[in-house]
């Protein structure tokens, strides 16, 4: 691959994934500048890769959340549950309670990744996936409460567990 | 999708969700159970939907408002480096102006700071120091001197039973002294020496007459050393109580006496009772020569080797006397002293036919200095070498307060040439300290002098493999 066609590519995934990375990687460490960092790194790492990357945005979702795992690990940093949630909150955890939190992180990093996926969903799709999986509502009546015939509900219900699935399958959650 | 039973994933979705009625819910059911492929993706879907409903029963993150890009600096970062004409550091320094800038400031900035006080100290205690030439002649003196009381002190118990271990010791000491002279001595002294020796007649004529007027010194030489023998060697070996020659100054101290006296002196070598008793006058001579000598030279280059001379050769450690193998054939009165020096003469003789690896580093074109790990620091220039010691000046020390942190172990010198393999030294490097302090405060700007120690010789062969290299008998 020449550079002109690497530039591209490095600039069309990076116009695609620029924001979603945001997301993701504010999610995991709850600092927007770490989290620029992070997605900063996963670029320049994509950028230097030697080797042709057949999935650009499965890789760079991987390496991201590998460098957000790493960095929580380096600075024993913890989840927090909101942006606002961060005084007090690592002091008052001793370091085994640390230690937990971060295994738990990189056990329900598949959980995190479909969070993650939802939560970057257009509004209309994240509703239907509350009504049908948070409300348990049928077919029928998520067709009535967002007025989609009952068949587009199945299909973009679909649409969006195929999407999802196949994320993870590429990311090798399934493997 | 299956091929046979048209079942794709939008059927098995809701056949997972339980949306299907009873005969397409079969029909699925028919088909995942003969077909693998479907069985893998109703796996995959059946776990995302389970990832899905648990995260959805969880809270699922609201996105707080806010631009979610990368900053100006960081985007201009990930596509410079696509750029192959800009430097990677050059970007860097692009991106992060100030951090990047204040480092490299501290970086200069310290050790030029350093330099700056370093200059100051020198330039004001240069007035109270001893100039450069008498530091180093002391300085080499004094471990040589420390050396020999070392060796003293190891052997004060022991006390000789015969003649030939005293001869030994004799030798030994004879061969300290040597050296500790010659470092003294400057090229001018030990050429002038030469050319006096060449004029004395041969001990080999000396020895070979019975008749001559030299045999009854002789005879009070040998009757001297077995006169020490009887006092022990507590008395015989203390450097101090030494006599001349014993201290290794048996033909070179004529050059610091008087005309008159040399003549008397180099008439008579062996006159060891004479000297014995002018132990006095030796010291204040020593004394005198010291102060009056500047930095030792290698005296071993300058020194030629011929029958009948005199030659100290610092670097093999061997001391001839130049006397003739037709010496010990006469029957010579004191045997023992006349077969020692025909050893000394032997292995001078050895030790002249090979070439001495010292030499090839003296007339080296192309001296190169790097670190321990094996980092270009430049050229130098080989200023000065005294046996193991090397001064030497960087020419291309542009940074002059990194310069100042150049001193270790394990620092090289590589010597090439035009018909001999590269050779490489591995030592211990120095500043000079005294070289700023005695130079022209004008020239201080100049170039840096190190003191370099060879520590390991190596040569590289033909394959550019490394081999070791034994300087004081290359091949």
């Amino acid at each position: 691959m020449s550079q002109q066609d690497k530039e591209l590519l490095l600039r069309e995934w990076f116009e695609k994934l620029e924001k979603p990375l945001m997301i993701y990687a504010f999610q995991i460490v709850h600092d927007r500048d770490e989290a620029q960092d992070l997605v900063q790194d996963a670029f320049l790492r994509f950028s230097r890769q030697e080797k042709e990357i057949h999935e650009p945005k499965a890789w760079l979702y991987k390496t991201l959340r590998n460098l957000a795992i790493s960095f929580l690990r380096k600075n024993n940093r913890l989840q927090r549950t909101t942006d606002e949630d961060q005084l007090d909150f690592l002091d008052s955890m001793n370091k085994q309670v640390e230690s937990n939190l971060i295994s738990n992180l990189e056990k329900n990093e598949a959980i995190n990744r479909v969070k993650h996926a939802i939560s970057v969903l257009p509004s209309e799709s994240a509703e239907i996936l509350r009504l049908k999986f948070d409300q348990q509502k049928s077919y029928s009546e998520i067709s009535e409460a967002t007025g989609l015939s009952q068949s587009n509900v199945g299909y973009k219900l679909h649409h969006i567990i195929k999407d999802i699935a196949q994320e993870l399958e590429s990311e090798g959650f399934f493997k | 999708m299956s091929k046979d039973s048209n079942i794709g994933d939008e059927e098995i979705i809701a056949f997972l969700m339980g949306e299907l009625d009873e005969e397409k819910e079969l029909m699925v059911q028919n088909a995942l159970k003969n077909d693998p492929d479907l069985q893998k993706q109703q796996k995959i879907l059946a776990d995302t939907l389970r990832l899905v409903e648990k995260s959805c029963n969880e809270s699922i993150p609201e996105l707080t408002d806010g631009e979610w890009k990368l900053s100006e600096s960081r985007k201009e970062k990930i596509f410079a480096e696509q750029t192959p004409d800009l430097p990677e550091t050059e970007n860097e320094l692009n991106d992060h102006p100030t951090d990047t800038k204040q480092s490299i400031n501290l970086l200069f900035w310290i050790p030029l700071g350093v330099a700056a006080c370093a200059f100051l100290i020198v330039m004001v205690s240069e007035t109270n120091k001893p100039n450069q030439s008498e530091s180093v002649a002391l300085a080499l003196m004094d471990d040589q001197t420390r050396e020999t009381k070392d060796l003293i002190k190891g052997k004060e118990d022991l006390v000789p039973e015969e003649n030939t271990e005293l001869n030994q010791m004799l030798q030994n000491k004879a061969q300290e002294g040597a050296n500790l002279a010659l470092v003294k001595r400057t090229t001018t002294e030990v050429l002038a020496m030469n050319e006096e020796l060449k004029q004395v007649p041969s001990l080999a004529e000396a020895f070979a007459s019975r008749d001559s007027s030299l045999s009854p010194k002789m005879l009070e030489t040998d009757k001297a050393i077995k006169k020490m023998a009887d006092r022990g060697v507590e008395q015989s070996m203390n450097f101090r109580s030494l006599p001349s020659q014993v201290k290794g100054e048996p033909r070179l101290q004529p050059l610091a006496m008087s005309k008159s006296k040399q003549k008397d002196e180099t008439s008579s070598p062996f006159a060891l009772n004479d000297r014995m008793e002018d132990k006095d006058s030796l010291a204040k001579t020593q004394d005198n020569q010291t102060d009056a000598i500047p930095i030792p030279t290698s005296a071993s280059e300058q020194v030629e080797a011929e029958e009948g001379s005199i030659v100290f050769k610092s670097e093999s450690d061997t001391v001839s006397y130049g006397i003739s193998s037709e010496l010990i054939e006469t029957g010579d009165p004191i045997p023992e002293l006349a077969k020692a020096s025909s050893t000394l003469v032997a292995e001078n003789n050895q030790s002249q036919q090979k070439k001495n690896g010292y030499d090839l580093i003296d007339r080296s074109k192309s001296v190169y200095l790097f670190t321990p790990k094996a980092k270009a620091l430049g050229k130098v220039k080989i200023v000065n070498r005294a046996g193991p010691k090397i001064e030497l000046l960087r020419l291309h020390e542009t940074r002059l307060g990194k310069s100042a942190l150049l001193r270790g172990e394990g620092y090289q010198l590589r010597f090439s040439y035009d018909d001999e393999p590269v050779i490489i030294l591995v030592g211990n490097l120095r500043r000079n300290e005294v070289d700023q302090e005695d130079s022209d405060p004008k020239n201080l700007n100049e170039l840096s002098s190190y003191f370099f120690e060879i520590m390991e010789s190596w040569e590289l062969d033909e394959k550019e493999i490394r081999k070791p290299y034994n300087l004081n008998n290359p091949r």
